[in-house]
């Protein structure tokens, strides 16, 4: 790996105090690691991107993170208390909510019994309650109430499975390619409406990405991750300086495949 | 046309019975993921503890009741003690209709052993009947499809109005995200099994209740129609179970006073083939409360 570190170190000291912590960790399917060993960390009220091409692990790394899959060595920290495989059941009610990659809402369910279960660990008073203010926060959202969350739109469906997660209010948002399937200019609203604007109400976001500038736009620092581990990481500003990273996420996305033999010769 | 509405009648009564045994039947196969070919066995058994509360000189309808808790507990009994390991072991669909098989032969044959291949027959009075329309109905028979009608909106109530419904709907429809979502599955999955195990029994005593007496094999040769049943409306749709039901119920009882009680089960699979053919998911996989016809619905 190419170090950069005295630039990072500096610009390392300028970040938040952690609120996760991630150590080594290592996660993959039936035993075999696909995440390997990775340290990664987010401060409180800080948008942190990981960023990398198709099938470098990013959404393992979060399936273990939020105790989907088992973590096979490493550790995980919320707020300084130990959560290494903990069930999913237990991590909502430590403050995490996480919006997978795909099968995102409960398709059968309406709008609405989305954001109840959203809120299954209120009482139904405060469903009730909650439910008005996030929608609120979605006017679109509001118009499909009473409509099953499976008709609804690309844009829709991801705003619905946000407003779900929302509901308990995460001190921590994990979120996995929130804007995959969106229209380029839509995702970048989003971007900015939906996730950027979370961090005035307190919501540290941990956010997996395609869309490289955009999610670099509204990050605080972001980290690269290819086959299984972190390759750079930094302030969006200093990544976008660092020829490589811009050669190979801003010149050549198309050509995603090319990062691989890349960062082979690092 | 007489011959057509008393079968219709009949067909009536055996569509809300079978309502009971196919909801319960595809409720497991939507939220716990199993095709379940023990449950005709589990309806035979909870008919059978009906029976000895009934020769015990408890009133018939009382039974239901018995047969329900009983039904339930068995179904959250075997499901713990044998389909979750098997599960857990990393059986997939087709191995666990392998162990429900073997668990229905088990069954039959344990009751077979301990009360030898004999006709069970439970005391009810069907002296007064009840003529109308050209349909001759016993007033128990009646009895039956108002209470059965009465379970569905219940039941219909509870998974669309309450917390724990819902749970269910969303443990069905996607467990991960209902375990991300803070719903303890495993708990989830024993209520559903004990649901669905009491509309096991339930059907049990209720199809014995209209047709008096039945053996160690009844019901897992009635289980036929309502696999056909619970499929026809689309696997893991509770409505569609109930639809599925009325159409099966209704075609197979008006086949058999029409053409003859041979052809019951052959009419219940044409109908079901010929529907499948044309909506491979079954009637009602898109409007249904549990599986949104997604990648897995499971027939
Ligand atoms: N359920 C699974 N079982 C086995 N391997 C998987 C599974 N899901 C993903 N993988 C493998 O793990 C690797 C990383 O996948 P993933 O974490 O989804 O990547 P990313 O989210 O970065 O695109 C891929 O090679 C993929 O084939
Ligand atoms: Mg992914």
């Amino acid at each position: 790996m190419k170090p950069c570190s005295m630039h990072t170190s500096l610009a390392e000291s300028e970040r938040r105090p952690a609120q996760l912590l991630i150590r080594d960790l290592v996660a993959g399917y039936r035993g075999i690691p696909i995440v390997n060993g990775v340290t990664l960390s987010v401060g409180e009220r800080e948008v942190v991107s990981v960023l990398g091409p198709n099938g470098a692990g990013k959404s393992t790394l979060l399936k273990a993170l939020v105790g989907l899959l088992p973590v096979m060595a490493g550790s995980i920290e919320l707020d300084g208390v130990q959560i290494t495989n903990m069930s999913p059941e237990d991590l909502v009610r430590m403050g995490t909510g996480y919006v997978p990659q795909v099968r995102d809402v409960f398709e059968p369910l309406t709008v609405r019994e989305n954001l109840d279960i959203g809120g299954y660990l209120l009482d139904s008073r405060q469903i009730k309650d909650r439910a008005a203010e996030v929608l609120a926060l979605f006017p679109s959202l509001q118009r499909a109430a009473d409509r099953r969350a499976g008709t609804l739109s690309g844009g829709e469906r991801k705003m619905l499975a946000i407003a779900r997660v929302l509901m308990l209010r995460p001190k921590l948002l994990i979120l996995d390619e929130p804007t995959a399937g969106l229209a380029p200019e839509v995702s970048k609203r989003f971007l900015h409406e939906h996730v950027r604007r979370l961090i005035s109400q307190g919501v540290s976001t941990l956010l997996v990405e395609q869309r490289v500038s955009a999610s670099l736009e509204i990050s605080d620092w972001a980290y690269v991750l290819v086959t299984g581990e972190v390759r750079r990481e930094g302030r969006p500003a200093d990544l976008l300086q660092d020829r490589e990273f811009a050669q190979v996420f801003l010149g050549r996305r198309a050509e995603l495949p090319a990062i691989r033999r890349e960062s082979n010769d690092m | 046309m007489d011959l057509f509405m008393a079968g219709l009648g009949f067909g009536l009564i055996a569509a809300s019975i079978m309502a009971l045994a196919a909801v319960g039947f595809t409720l497991q196969l939507g939220v716990a993921d199993i095709f379940n070919f023990s449950f005709g066995a589990v309806m035979t058994a909870s008919a059978l503890a009906g029976y000895e509360a009934n020769a015990a000189g408890l009133n018939v309808w009382l039974c239901l009741p018995v047969g329900a808790a009983f039904g339930a507990a068995l179904s959250v009994c075997l499901n713990r003690a044998i389909l979750t390991p098997f599960m857990h072991r990393g059986a997939g669909l087709f191995g666990m209709v392998i162990v429900t098989l073997g668990l229905a032969i088990v069954i039959q044959n344990l009751i077979l052993a301990i009360w030898g291949p004999v006709y069970f027959t439970y005391q009810v009075d069907n002296s007064s009947t009840v003529r109308w329309a050209g349909m001759i109905l016993t007033t128990s028979q009646i009895a039956l499809a108002a209470c059965s009608a009465a379970i569905m909106v219940v039941l219909h109530l509870l998974l669309t109005k309450t917390k724990l419904g819902k749970a269910m709907r969303a443990t069905a429809a996607n467990a991960d995200l209902a375990r991300t979502s803070g719903i303890r599955t495993s708990r989830v999955n024993d209520t559903v099994w004990a649901l669905s195990g009491a509309l096991c029994g339930l059907g049990g005593v209720a199809f014995v209740i209209n047709t008096v007496s039945f053996q160690a094999a009844t019901g897992t040769d009635y289980l036929i129609l309502v696999v056909a049943a619970a499929v026809l409306g689309g696997a893991g749709q509770p409505y569609g179970a109930m639809i599925g039901a009325l159409i099966v119920g209704v075609a197979s009882e008006v086949s058999a006073t029409v053409i003859s009680p041979d052809y019951k089960d052959v009419v219940a699979l044409v109908i079901l083939i010929g529907v499948l053919l044309v909506r491979p998911r079954g009637l009602m996989a898109s409007v249904d409360l549990v599986q949104a016809g997604g990648e897995e619905t499971i027939a």
